[in-house]
C-alpha cells in the first residue's frame, strides 16, 4: 500500500523508525513468559542453552552438556517443562459466562480469566518451539514432557491465527507498530530492526543496525565461528569434567542480548494505549486456552497432522474471517492504520459543510423514507457514486461527488429522528470508514471444497508402506 | 561455482553486478575480503550431522531407489564419467560445465533405470510427518535444477538426465533417511533465463582484482538492490552503496516499484511534498499517489494524539 511506501521513505530519510500504529494492537500480558535460546546446529530437537522466565530481571538458564545424549537432553528439557508446567498453573481461575447456546438457550460456560502468553524474539524461535513441541509429543519417557508439548502445541496452534495474542515475537510486534527503511527481511533480525525504533543517543538508524548485527543472533541458531571457538571447548569441558561453568557463562553472555531486546520490545509496545478490540480478541485466546486445558486434564487431546477436507476448509475460513476482522478493528482503534485505507482511497475525512436531515427517498411501494444527506469537504475523492462507507454504526452511500465535495445519504443506523444525534454536526471533522459493523460468515459447507481444502489424489508411493514406528530416533 | 550461487541468481533478477560477479568466476573468499563481508561457514556440528547422515544415506540408497524409482541395485559404484543403463552410481568430483561456467560439486549421486538417469540429492534438514521446510525443499529444487542442466549438457542426449530427482532427508528428529522424488522441471524453466543471460554475459570482471580495485571493478558494474539481496555474496557493499547514495530500493522492492524511475528516496519525498514539480506523467502518477499517503499520514497523526 503507498501508505507503506511514504512511511518507508520517511523512515530512509529520517534515519529512524516512523511510527506505523498509535495503539498497542496485541494484548500484552502482565506475566509473559518469555524464552530465547540457541540449538544445535541443524537440531531443533537438541537445545544447548535457553533462557526464559517471566522476569527481565530473574531469567532462568538451562544449559545441556552433551545436548546429543538423550538422558541429558531429557533432564533439561523435563526442567523446562515442570516450569512451563508451572507457569501455566497461574492460569486456571474460571469465571462464569453466560452464553447463548443450542436452540438461543442462555448457557452458563466458564471462560479462563486469563491466558498464558510466550513471548521470544523472532519468528524462527517461535518456529523452533513449534518442532520442540512436536518432538516432546513423540517421546514416551515423562508424561510431564508430554504435557509441555501439548502446552506449546496449543501456543503452536495459535501461533498462525491473525489477532491472537497467545505467542508474541518481538520482531513481529515492532513491525507491526513501526516501519523502518531497510529490507522487508532485514526487519526479521531482532537487532537490527530494534536499532531502527530505538537507536542510541547520537546514532543514526545505519551505525545502530550495522552495530547490531555485530552482537550474537538471536537464535536459534548459534553463529557457526561461535559455536567453533566458544561452544566447542565449553561443550568438552562440560563433558570431560563435569563442569557446566564455562558453558553457563559463555550461554548467559551470549543469550543475554537476545533476552534484554525481547523485553525492550515489550515495553516499547506497552507505552502505547492499547487498542480498543485488543481486550475483545484476547477473549477468544482465553476460551481457547480454556478449552485446551479441558482437554488436557481430561487426557483428550490430540494433535493432528495436516488438515484435509473439512477441517481443512473449516480452518482456512476461520483464517480469512479473523484477518477481515482484524483489519477492520485494527482500522477503527486506531488512526495510523485507518490512514491506510485513506490513502488507497477507501476510507474518507473530511469536514462536514451542510447537513439536509429532511431529505426524503420514495421506496419501491411509493411511501416516503427519511434518507438525511450530508455534504462533506474533502481532497481528491475517486470513488463512484454507490460506494458504501460507515461512521461507526451509520451507513452511507454516496451519491455524487466533485473534486472537492461528496454527497452522502444516510441509508442505516440514523434514519429515525431519534438517532439523528449520531449524525455529525456541521464543520465537525469526520472519518468515513469502509468498515460497517462486524461481519459474520457463517461456515456453511459449500458442494464443492474449494482447491486448498481437497485432499490430494496422488497415487500413494509405496513409501507408504514404512513402518511407522520409528518416529524419534 | 556452486550450484547454490548459480541458483542464487534467480533470487536478484535483473541485477547485472551480481550476474557479472557469478560470471566472471570472482573467488568468493577475496569478494568477502574486498566488501568486508563476514566469514560465513558452517557450524562444526551441522557439518558433523551433515556428515553422519549423507553417510547413513548412502548405506541406504539402493532400498530408497527401489522403493522410488524402481531400480534394482545392490551398492553404490564409483564412477568418473556419465554413467549409463541400469545402477547407482556416485561421481566424485565431476567435470561439469554450464555453459562457459565451470560448476564445482563435490559429487554427484545418480540412479539409473536403464534408459535415464536421475539425480539423488541428500540433504539433512528434516522431514516431519511427511512435510519439509517449503522454503529449505524450494532452495534445493533450485540448486538441483542446476545440477540437472549441467548433467544434460555434459551427456551425449541431454534426455538422457531426468528432470525427476530424489530427495533423500532424515525423518523426524532423528536420522532415519526417507525418499520422495521431486520433479525440478519448473525450475529447469526458470533456469534457461539465468542460463541465457550468463552465456551473454556482457559485463565482466577481471577474476585477478583484489581489495579495493575489485571494489571499483564492481561499483562501474550497475546493480538492482532488491528483497532477495542479503542471499549475495556482494550484499554488504551494495547496501553501503544504497544508504551512501540515499537510493529509495534500500527499503525493499515495494518502494522501489511504487517509486519506478524516481530512484532517490529524496526525490520521491520532495514530490510526496509538493516541494518538486513532477517532470512527466510517470512523475505525475507517483506524485499523485504519495502525497496522498503524506496527507493521510500527516491528519492521521494529528488525530491520534486526541484521546479517542
Amino acid at each position: 500500500m503507498s501508505l507503506d511506501v511514504y512511511q518507508r521513505l520517511l523512515a530512509l530519510q529520517r534515519r529512524r523508525a516512523v511510527p506505523a500504529a498509535s495503539r498497542a494492537h496485541r494484548h500484552l500480558s502482565q506475566r509473559p513468559w518469555v524464552l530465547v535460546g540457541y540449538h544445535l546446529a541443524g537440531e531443533p530437537s537438541a537445545p544447548v542453552a535457553i533462557r526464559y522466565g517471566s522476569f527481565r530481571g530473574q531469567p532462568k538458564l538451562l544449559v545441556v552438556a552433551e545436548p546429543r545424549d538423550r538422558d541429558q537432553r531429557f533432564a533439561a528439557l523435563g526442567a523446562l517443562a515442570r516450569d512451563l508446567a508451572t507457569y501455566v498453573s497461574r492460569y486456571t481461575e474460571t469465571e462464569p459466562v453466560v452464553r447463548v447456546g443450542n436452540g438461543r438457550d442462555l448457557d452458563v460456560d466458564h471462560c479462563c480469566t486469563d491466558a498464558p502468553q510466550l513471548v521470544v524474539p523472532n519468528e524462527a524461535t517461535a518456529h523452533w518451539l513449534d518442532l520442540l513441541g512436536q518432538y516432546l509429543r513423540t517421546l514416551d519417557v515423562d508424561p510431564v514432557l508430554q504435557t509441555a508439548g501439548a502446552h506449546l502445541g496449543w501456543f503452536a496452534s495459535r501461533r498462525h491465527l491473525p489477532g491472537s495474542s497467545a505467542v508474541l515475537t518481538a520482531t513481529d510486534l515492532l513491525a507491526t507498530h513501526w516501519r523502518t527503511g531497510q529490507l522487508p527481511t532485514e526487519d526479521g533480525h531482532l537487532g537490527r530492526l530494534l536499532a531502527w525504533v530505538e537507536p542510541p543517543a547520537g546514532q543514526d538508524a545505519w551505525t545502530a543496525a550495522a552495530a547490531a548485527e555485530q552482537r550474537p543472533p538471536a537464535g536459534p541458531a548459534s553463529d557457526p565461528e561461535w559455536d567453533l571457538m566458544t561452544l566447542r571447548p565449553a561443550l568438552e569441558r562440560a563433558k570431560q569434567l563435569g563442569d557446566v561453568r564455562r558453558l553457563k557463562l559463555a550461554a548467559a553472555e551470549v543469550l543475554d542480548q537476545a533476552w534484554r531486546d525481547t523485553w525492550t520490545a515489550l515495553d516499547l509496545v506497552a507505552l502505547l494505549p492499547p487498542g480498543g478490540h485488543t481486550a475483545q480478541r484476547w477473549e477468544s485466546d482465553r476460551w481457547s486456552w480454556t478449552r485446551h486445558r479441558e482437554r488436557v486434564t481430561a487426557g483428550t487431546i490430540r494433535f493432528g497432522g495436516r488438515l484435509s477436507d473439512v477441517p481443512a476448509f473449516r480452518f482456512l475460513h476461520e483464517l480469512e474471517t479473523r484477518t477481515v476482522a482484524l483489519e477492520r478493528q485494527m482500522a477503527l482503534d486506531d488512526p495510523l492504520v485507518m490512514a491506510r485505507w485513506l490513502a488507497t482511497g477507501e476510507a474518507v475525512a473530511g469536514t462536514v459543510i451542510k447537513r439536509d436531515l429532511e431529505h426524503t427517498a420514495t421506496s419501491a411501494r411509493g411511501s416516503a423514507l427519511l434518507r438525511p444527506l450530508l455534504w462533506l469537504r474533502t481532497q481528491g475523492f475517486d470513488r463512484p457514486a454507490g460506494t458504501e462507507l460507515w461512521l461507526g454504526k451509520v451507513g452511507l452511500t454516496v451519491r455524487a461527488s466533485t473534486v472537492d465535495t461528496v454527497e452522502l445519504m444516510v441509508t442505516s443506523g440514523a434514519v429515525t429522528r431519534p438517532k439523528f444525534n449520531l449524525l455529525p454536526e456541521c464543520d465537525a471533522e469526520v472519518v468515513l470508514a469502509p468498515f460497517g459493523p462486524q461481519q459474520y460468515f457463517p461456515d456453511n459447507l459449500p458442494e464443492e471444497l474449494p482447491w486448498p481444502a481437497r485432499p490430494t489424489r496422488l497415487a500413494a508411493p509405496a513409501g507408504d508402506a514404512e513402518p511407522a514406528g520409528d518416529t524419534g530416533e | 561455482m556452486d550450484p547454490r550461487r548459480i541458483a542464487g541468481l534467480l533470487d536478484a533478477p535483473g541485477c547485472r553486478r551480481r550476474l557479472a560477479v557469478d560470471v566472471s568466476g570472482i573467488e568468493p573468499a577475496v569478494l568477502a575480503a574486498a566488501v568486508g563481508a563476514a566469514e560465513g561457514g558452517q557450524s562444526p556440528y551441522a557439518r558433523e550431522r551433515d556428515g553422519t547422515f549423507a553417510q547413513l544415506a548412502l548405506a541406504r540408497l539402493p532400498e530408497l531407489a527401489a522403493r522410488h524409482l524402481g531400480v534394482r541395485a545392490e551398492a553404490v559404484v564409483e564412477t568418473d564419467e556419465l554413467p549409463s543403463g541400469a545402477g547407482l552410481w556416485s561421481w566424485r568430483a565431476p567435470k561439469l560445465r554450464l555453459g562457459d561456467t565451470d560448476l564445482t560439486v563435490d559429487r554427484v549421486l545418480l540412479v539409473g533405470d536403464g534408459t535415464r538417469l536421475h539425480p539423488i540429492e541428500t540433504r539433512s534438514y528434516a522431514c516431519l510427518d511427511g512435510q519439509a521446510d517449503p522454503t529449505k525443499v524450494a532452495g534445493t529444487a533450485r540448486e538441483l535444477a542446476v545440477t540437472v542442466a549441467a548433467l544434460r549438457q555434459a551427456a551425449d542426449e541431454p534426455d538422457q538426465v531426468s528432470s525427476a530427482c530424489l530427495l533423500v532427508l532424515p525423518r523426524n528428529f532423528g536420522l532415519n533417511p526417507v525418499g520422495t522424488t521431486l520433479d525440478v522441471a519448473p525450475q529447469l524453466r526458470r533456469l534457461r533465463w539465468v542460463l541465457d543471460r550468463l552465456n551473454a554475459g556482457t559485463d565482466r570482471i577481471s577474476a585477478a582484482l583484489e581489495g579495493p580495485e575489485l571494489v571499483g571493478a564492481l561499483g562501474r558494474v550497475p546493480a538492482r538492490f532488491g528483497d532477495g539481496c542479503p542471499s549475495c555474496a556482494v550484499y554488504p557493499y551494495c547496501r553501503g552503496d544504497a544508504e551512501q547514495s540515499g537510493a529509495a530500493a534500500r527499503a525493499g522492492a515495494t518502494v522501489a516499484n511504487l517509486c519506478g524511475p524516481v530512484g532517490l528516496a529524496a526525490d520521491a519525498l520532495a514530490l510526496a511534498h509538493g516541494d518538486r514539480v513532477p517532470g512527466d506523467e510517470t512523475e505525475h502518477a507517483i506524485a499523485t499517489e504519495l502525497s496522498r499517503a503524506a496527507l493521510a499520514y500527516t491528519q492521521a497523526k494529528t488525530r491520534s494524539q486526541e484521546p479517542s
